[in-house]
């Protein structure tokens, strides 16, 4: 009798507790749990859970979210307002099944193609051309012309049959455009595949010898520095991103990679977040406008924190690499110009684990990393004192510390490399010297934060992985596919962010050896503390947006990392050697 | 029959009257971790005198520039659907750390629980048009909350990830949230149990975490949970049970592997 009502009550206890019986039965459950000691247990066990449960801390919403939506709402009022169901077939094309039926559809095609005799006397390459006009020279030159017409899809040069060179072997705009693996043409739409080119491979600065894993290039998209207002750009902006975590690096990553195809969804660029730019493009501002903020279906948002004075600091919050695209290219009025810095402890940590493996067992990344299209990061430190001196003068406190690095910081900020000169001509093509794993490096000074020296310890120990996935990332480069197995090890068909036919690998590199360094780094841990887009200097001529992440320690062993040096200290921001040549369109 | 109330005497002093579902459910809880509560934002416990049941919550106070504090929210939906974003601004301001909690036990993470609040309300605001008030705004918000949360972890799941974001990594999180470390033994003794108990929790299978994070911690009742993961309260009884359940047996199993180390 009693085990039949400890089954029969038993199922009831977590409704007791939580009040949800009807009163006859709470009554029945009362009375059972007199007489029965090992329900009267549960009961209490499941009664102190729940209310464990209740005392978990709570988490509020982050400062500003509401607001943060309404200006999503804002932008994309009307697309948003309009949205109606997407069909069912809609959902194919994001599925599986749909690349499936893609594949099978376009081999049902390829065959009609071989043995019908009405498609032997079509020229599929002809129609192609005709549906998607070449424009060639816009993708690759510097200034591009007007391109395509903006509901093209972006894409000034998007001929299927070619792509995009990667960027390690980016020409430099005057040279005709390089003709690109057609894997990557073949995984992607026409109109994702264009107008945008590594601008790196310009710097006509000499590389100069440095060992630093942290050389990503300053990345630029014609189609939208095709719309960069040149010196309408407001002198100061700072977009700040604030990833936290893993999926904010992601998001970060996938930004990098998605870029360009964000960029060319985005081609009605600029709108001036703040209206102080970006009054040319009017027509393109007008389309933005009717488009979806948040891209597909993620959030986006770009809130600026003291509108009227300069810097203006916009938060970018966002949950998926394109609306974070999105997000910056509406931010940024001008010339995106992506640069990576990263601050001083977390370079030295990782340079430190990278100066860790012995260059007989793994000499590769270095030259990966030299190699990787990155051959302009080197030797930009006249260029990056310059424009960190015109930074500063704007009174941006981070490029304070570039502009005068503290000798403590001196060696971090040399490792890491300068160039912060956005408006730096194109040029220096040619790979980078490249150095060996154990060449000497600046981060390895005795005057190093103690971070460093736990980090690289730590780096010693747990140096493999971090340069299975360089190699992996070289073989990528070596393969000029741009999509080959990708740090996660992802095939490239698999990767949500495209390539859009550029090599982006250099770029990301950093990251995503911060990002394994976060990992690696148990002792020590870090994250990308924020990412600033900042526009060039007045001076420059080109309207580029510098994208800066910063490294800064998180949690209490992360603080005590910086212990020695303040964490309200401004770091020396690590600029990445960059330089870019935003290329500008003619008016529209 | 104290215990049968045990979910709800667990409301802060001066949040007034139990949940109920619905616009109810609009009444902001106090952050029951002060320590998590940040900067510039004060306790949100709804203790607004205000005689409709929709309680404003006091978070963002600094930044509450809507100028519709004052209305319902039956008002505020009505004037969202005609476009008014300030209006669908105090709707987001009244539930969005609700939403935001429960995203963040949903998903585990603070940097996508951010995320997927926003999305939520993008998402709401895109669909608000065919929102009709049959259900309570909140109601209706979490439930898209939870689509959204449930739909984003499975697909994370799937993802080869760049930085673990495990456990372990949550751990490392809650912890740089807490940074309180010379806290006497009793309390790093409660934050322990607490991260284990989070740990559990986003071991959890998804369907029962869903109706125990809704009941335990937003402290829904049975009618609105059933609402949101829209099925019958019978299921939703049934998962917390079982649920919970679980969640002993695992917290068990945490405290065995423990006492073994």
């Amino acid at each position: 009798m009693a085990v039949r009502e400890c089954d029969r009550f038993g199922a009831y206890l977590s409704a007791y507790v939580d009040g949800e019986l009807t009163p006859a039965r709470s009554a029945e459950i009362e009375r059972h749990l007199l007489t029965c000691a090992d329900c009267k247990r549960r009961h209490a066990e499941l009664r102190d859970l729940a209310q464990s449960l209740a005392a978990l801390p709570r988490l509020a919403a982050p400062p500003g979210l509401a607001t943060e939506v309404r200006r999503a709402i804002s932008r994309g009022d009307a697309a948003h307002r309009s949205e109606t169901p997407r069909p069912w077939w809609v959902g194919l094309l994001n599925a599986r099944a749909g690349a499936a039926a893609a594949v099978f559809a376009l081999a049902l095609f390829t065959a009609w193609l071989a043995w019908s005799p009405v498609a032997s006397r079509w020229d599929a390459q002809e129609e192609l051309r005709r549906t998607f006009p070449p424009a060639a020279p816009s993708a690759e030159t510097p200034a591009p012309p007007e391109g395509p017409a903006r509901g093209d899809g972006l894409v000034s040069t998007a001929q299927p049959e070619r792509a995009v060179p990667p960027a390690a072997h980016v020409e430099p705009p005057s040279q005709p455009p390089v003709a690109a693996p057609p894997a990557i043409s073949a995984v992607k739409p026409p109109e994702l595949r264009v107008a945008a080119r590594d601008t790196v491979s310009d710097s006509p600065s000499p590389p100069t010898e440095r060992s630093s894993p942290f050389r990503a290039n300053s990345l630029e998209v014609t189609s939208i520095a095709a719309d960069a207002p040149n010196a309408d750009v407001p002198a100061a902006m700072e977009v700040v991103i604030a990833p936290r975590t893993a999926a904010e690096y992601d998001a970060i990553l996938q930004l990098l990679g998605t870029k360009l195809e964000a960029k060319a969804q985005a081609q009605g660029l600029p709108v001036a977040a703040g209206g102080a730019a970006a009054a040319e493009p009017r027509r393109d501002a007008e389309e933005i406008e009717k488009r979806p903020a948040g891209g597909g279906g993620g959030a986006s948002s770009v809130t600026s924190a003291n509108d009227g004075d300069l810097p203006r600091v916009f938060s970018v919050r966002s949950s998926s690499a394109r609306d974070l695209l999105l997000a910056l290219a509406e931010a940024a009025p001008g010339n995106v110009d992506v640069r990576l810095e990263f601050g001083a402890d977390a370079v030295t940590q990782v340079q430190r684990m990278f100066d860790s493996a012995p260059a007989a067992e793994d000499p590769a990344p270095p030259a990966a990393i030299a190699d990787g299209a990155d051959g302009a990061l080197h030797g930009d430190e006249a260029k990056d004192n310059q424009a960190a001196s015109d930074r500063t003068a704007r009174g941006q406190p981070r490029e304070r510390a570039l502009a005068e690095p503290s000798a403590a910081k001196e060696t971090e900020t040399r490792a890491a490399g300068g160039g912060a000169a956005t408006n730096a001509p194109p040029g220096a093509a040619g790979p980078a010297p490249t150095e060996s794993a154990s060449a000497p490096k600046p981060g390895s000074d005795a005057n190093a934060p103690p971070v460093a020296g736990r980090g690289g310890a730590r780096g010693s120990e747990n140096k493999t992985p971090m340069f299975r996935m360089e190699r992996r990332m070289m073989r990528s480069e070596a393969n000029e596919s741009g999509r080959a197995a990708d740090l996660e090890g992802r095939p490239a068909g698999e990767d949500d962010a495209p390539r859009a036919g550029i090599d982006l690998s250099a770029a990301i590199e950093p990251l995503r050896w911060l990002a394994a360094g976060a990992t690696e780094f148990a002792g020590d841990v870090f994250s990308v503390g924020r990412a600033v887009i900042q526009p060039p200097a007045a001076t420059s001529t080109n309207g580029g947006i510098l994208v800066r992440v910063v490294i800064m320690p998180v949690g209490a062993r992360g603080t005590d990392a910086f212990a020695s040096d303040s964490r309200d200290q401004q770091m020396p921001s690590l600029a990445l050697p960059t330089a870019s040549q935003p290329a500008t369109r003619g008016a529209p | 029959m104290p215990e049968a109330r045990v979910g709800r005497t667990l409301l802060p002093d001066g949040c007034g009257a139990l949940l109920r579902p619905g616009v109810d459910c609009l009444t902001n809880l106090q952050l029951r971790g002060s320590h998590r509560s940040r900067p510039g934002r004060s306790a949100d416990c709804g203790n607004s005198s205000r005689p409709d049941s929709v309680q404003p919550v006091e978070t963002n106070a600094v930044n509450r520039t809507t100028g519709k504090q004052h209305l319902a929210e039956a008002e505020l939906v009505a004037l969202a659907q005609r476009g008014d974003a300030a209006a669908f601004e105090e709707l987001v301001l009244r539930c969005q750390d609700r939403v935001h909690n429960a995203c963040y036990r949903l998903c585990g993470n603070e940097a996508e629980a951010a995320d997927l609040t926003q999305s939520t309300f993008l998402k709401a605001y895109r669909a608000l048009g065919r929102f009709e008030l049959r259900s309570g705004f909140f109601t209706w918000v979490f439930r898209i909350a939870v689509n959204l949360a449930l739909s984003h972890r499975r697909q994370a799941l799937r993802r080869p990830r760049l930085v673990a974001d495990d456990a372990e990594g949550q751990t490392r999180l809650e912890a740089v949230s807490e940074p309180e470390q010379d806290d006497p033994r009793g309390r790093v003794l409660q934050r322990e149990r607490q991260e284990r108990l989070a740990a559990a929790l986003q071991r959890l299978d998804e369907e029962f975490r869903a109706a125990v994070i809704l009941k335990d911690i937003e402290n829904l009742d049975y009618a609105a949970i059933a609402e949101i993961l829209q099925t019958p309260i019978g299921t939703v009884k049934s998962r917390i049970h079982r649920g919970r359940l679980a969640l002993r047996a695992m917290l068990a199993d945490l405290d065995e592997d423990r006492g073994c180390a």
